[in-house]
């Protein structure tokens, strides 16, 4: 069976909530109070993950796919997880999406979509087909290249003398009803994404730091996004902030320092992609580990079909503005169903009796990962 | 592994760019743009680049570093399309340096442009803005002394102008975006001319002689309010508007003998450091707003009576100054209320401390800015009164006596 160390596990909920998510002013329906609705975004976040983190100790050595059998069932349970991989699949299709929109749009206009697309995705079924060890240790490689960028690009934002307090003011302009309505789509997107997760924790070898490293992770990523959206509206302020499509791109692009020190829109390029990378590979190791689970198929059989289904569907949205659309409007006010809904179900339903002895001893291994 | 080779190749192949490739000698590198507005239609101007003529090695001194050309259309990515009909290469933004619009296009209003700004990957916001009181593309013609591309020039110059004197400011099309979407949606663009009575300084032999019969200079501050131009204050005027905004670096203020600004400004001070707080009180449905200026520099030139190294004689010149300040900062004043345009950002103020009341103020903020009264503090301090003490004529009498 692969496993990872808790560190190992630390980092991939650092990069995968990071994702693409700092290159957006999300909850800029609140205007300059976007961080505030962050802000308490991120506490819900926090409970979930809580949550989540409760189920899983239930059964400490199920994945996904076994924590929602033992609740409700084979059948049940069994449908409800195959729901779960198209979901995941369809998460990782938009992600796969993001990459061809955001490159033609910003980086390189004439390359067609569907070579960017498949390329990234060449790169995450290898992944894949490799295992999670390795996956986990790529995670391990890149993450100190995403904190070298971060830090640089604060770093100069600062020093460039861009930043300006003064447009986080006034703080709850129009009551707090505007932050509030904000809320719940950034619950759904970036913070309550931590679901996904339940199919990685039952692999982490120190089943007793799991608790504590998952709450340490999520606070400090957590406090991290408020961090930047809140820089971004300190550089570009509320309205600017809500008309550019990548207001970090944006900032970067205004960095001049010491008259050779500009144009680090390659920082920003690098981020994108290795945090969509992250982001496409676990949501698409989440859809094969939880068909595994459920179908008994082995990695290699689902691999290839689960891949050409994110490809495929990748094509089905015309332009960016639906792709924008149907994952603003339509995705984020079903996700929660996912993400809140069913584990509040399995928490309140409990584990069936007749399925207690094998989810406290963990004496049945996870299907999804037996030994290759 | 077969296939992972394979796939390797693909990769390789696929990889190495073609698609987006951008190659030196087919681009036509941009140093400026210029705007202008004419029978109907937008005439788009370029500075192109030549690079043959700026090489160091092969650098030919009889020509001229830059080409200027233009093209029209009703929307500017069309006019900038047509460029293809008449030039070689492929116009290329990236290295654009600066953005002049001429007088009647700004009039006509400048929202076409921030929305290409805003639209376009290519287009960057870094760029420096200015207004022209002639047609833009007049100016983008003009040969600049000492510098061999006109569009960085000009945007040295400002640079220049910004921490040296700070009469203007740099205005890139960032900063116009974020004063024009925010809450008085008015800014304050530098304007350029042609100065002096010559046919203009447009062939490199012009640079052969030891003065140019034109120059390019700053000239007046051109006011916008919503996207147009809606009016023009002189350079003395700009200085006070800079002084209230709080965009002044460092600064030249000359000051006279008498106090009340009474007599000839016949000494000056170079101010070395200041700030202006802005502080917005309501007052019946009206608004006052409070500058407090905080102001340190040193001594430049003395031609007045009295010891400057007594600290009773420093003392008043600090008031001197101070009163020399505190009227820069009312003709300014009153050159902009005239015009009814908020560029000095007290809309954003009273929005910023005082929402509730601002949501009120907001509807006919036009009409009330004008009534809002500024009442103006200085404090200067004189940290140096230089390396000498009493002014030179007076010394000369002294040693007579």
């Amino acid at each position: 069976m692969q496993q990872i160390d808790k560190k190992q596990l630390s980092l991939l909920i650092i990069v995968f909530l990071i994702g693409s998510t700092p290159l957006f002013e999300l909850g800029i329906e609140a205007k300059q109070d976007a961080w505030l609705a962050m802000l308490i975004a991120a506490g819900a976040g926090m409970l979930l993950t809580v949550m989540y983190v409760k189920l899983q100790q239930r059964a400490p050595n199920a994945g996904l796919a076994d924590l929602l059998k033992y609740h409700f069932g084979r059948i049940l349970g069994g449908s409800l997880a195959t729901i779960y991989a198209i979901w995941f699949a369809y998460e990782s299709m938009r992600n796969v999406r993001d990459v061809g929109e955001l490159t033609t749009m910003a980086l390189l206009g004439l390359t067609p979509k569907w070579i960017i697309m498949f390329l990234i995705l060449l790169l995450s079924a290898y992944t894949i087909s490799k295992g999670i060890e390795v996956f986990a240790r790529v995670v391990q490689l890149l993450f100190p290249l995403v904190v070298l960028s971060y830090s640089s690009i604060i770093l100069l934002i600062f020093f460039s003398g861009l930043v300006k307090f003064n447009q986080l003011l006034p703080i709850l302009e129009r009551g707090p009803m505007p932050v509030l309505k904000a809320v719940p789509d950034l619950v759904a997107f970036p913070f309550a994404q931590m679901v996904i997760m339940l199919v990685f924790m039952h692999l982490v070898k120190e089943k007793k730091s799991l608790e504590r490293v998952t709450y340490r992770s999520q606070l400090s990523v957590s406090l991290f996004l408020v961090l930047m959206n809140a820089l971004v509206l300190c550089v570009l302020g509320p309205q600017l902030a809500g008309v550019t499509s990548l207001p970090l791109l944006e900032v970067v692009q205004l960095v001049r320092l010491a008259n050779f020190l500009e144009r680090l829109d390659i920082i920003v390029t690098l981020l994108l992609f290795i945090g969509l990378y992250v982001k496409i590979t676990t949501l698409y190791f989440a859809s094969v580990f939880t068909m595994i689970a459920v179908t008994g198929l082995s990695s290699r059989n689902l691999l290839f079909p689960i891949g050409i289904f994110i490809y495929a569907t990748s094509f089905l949205e015309p332009n960016n503005t639906y792709h924008l659309w149907i994952g603003l409007e339509i995705t984020l006010k079903i996700v929660p169903v996912f993400q809140i809904a069913f584990p509040l179900l399995m928490l309140v339903v409990g584990i069936r009796k007749r399925y207690k002895p094998e989810a406290a001893g963990g004496g049945r291994r996870a299907e999804g990962v037996k030994e290759k | 592994m077969k296939l992972v080779r394979w796939l390797l190749l693909l990769m390789i192949l696929l990889l190495t760019g073609c698609w987006n490739r951008v190659e030196l000698n087919d681009i036509a590198i941009i140093s400026a743009t210029g705007i202008d507005w004419k029978d109907g239609k937008w005439i788009l101007s370029y500075q192109v680049v030549i690079p043959r003529a700026i090489s160091s090695q092969t650098g030919e001194s009889g020509t001229a570093a830059v080409n200027v050309f233009s093209t029209s259309g009703d929307n500017f990515r069309f006019a900038i399309s047509k460029a293809s009909e008449e030039l070689s290469r492929r116009l290329y933004f990236s290295h654009n340096q600066i953005v002049i619009i001429g007088q009647e296009a700004a009039r006509r209003g400048i929202g076409p442009l921030m929305e290409v700004y805003l639209r376009n990957h290519d287009s960057r916001e870094t760029v420096s803005v200015f207004l022209s009181r002639s047609d833009a593309r007049g100016i983008m013609e003009q040969l600049i002394p000492l510098e061999q591309i006109p569009g960085a020039a000009i945007q040295r110059l400002i640079v220049n102008e910004e921490i040296g004197s700070s009469a203007f400011r740099h205005m890139a099309v960032h900063d116009a975006l974020m004063e024009l979407l925010g809450s008085s949606k008015a800014t304050a663009i530098p304007g350029l001319i042609i100065a002096g009575p010559g046919e203009g300084t447009e062939s490199v032999g012009d640079l052969g002689k030891t003065t140019t019969a034109t120059k390019v200079r700053l000239k007046d501050l051109g006011l916008i309010q919503g996207d147009k131009l809606v009016g023009w204050v002189s350079d003395e005027q700009s200085k006070g508007v800079m002084w209230l905004s709080d965009h002044v670096e460092r600064s030249t203020v000359s000051f006279t003998c008498a106090d009340n600004r009474k007599g000839k400004p016949t000494s000056s001070v170079r101010i070395l450091d200041t700030s202006t707080k802005l502080k917005p009180i309501p007052a019946n449905g009206k608004w006052i707003v409070k500058a407090d200026v905080e102001a340190s520099g040193v001594l430049m030139e003395y031609n007045c009576s009295g010891d400057p190294s007594k600290p009773q004689e420093v003392e008043k010149i600090e008031k001197r100054i101070e009163e020399e300040i505190k009227g820069i900062m009312t003709d300014g004043w009153e050159a902009v209320r005239k015009h009814k345009a908020d560029v000095l950002g007290f809309g954003a103020l009273i929005h910023k401390r005082y929402p509730k009341q601002w949501r009120e103020a907001s509807a006919n903020w036009e009409e009330l800015f004008p009534q809002t009264e500024v009442e103006i503090t200085v404090k200067m301090r004189l940290s140096s009164t230089g390396m000498s003490n009493q002014n030179f004529k007076e010394a000369q009498k002294k040693a007579e006596s």
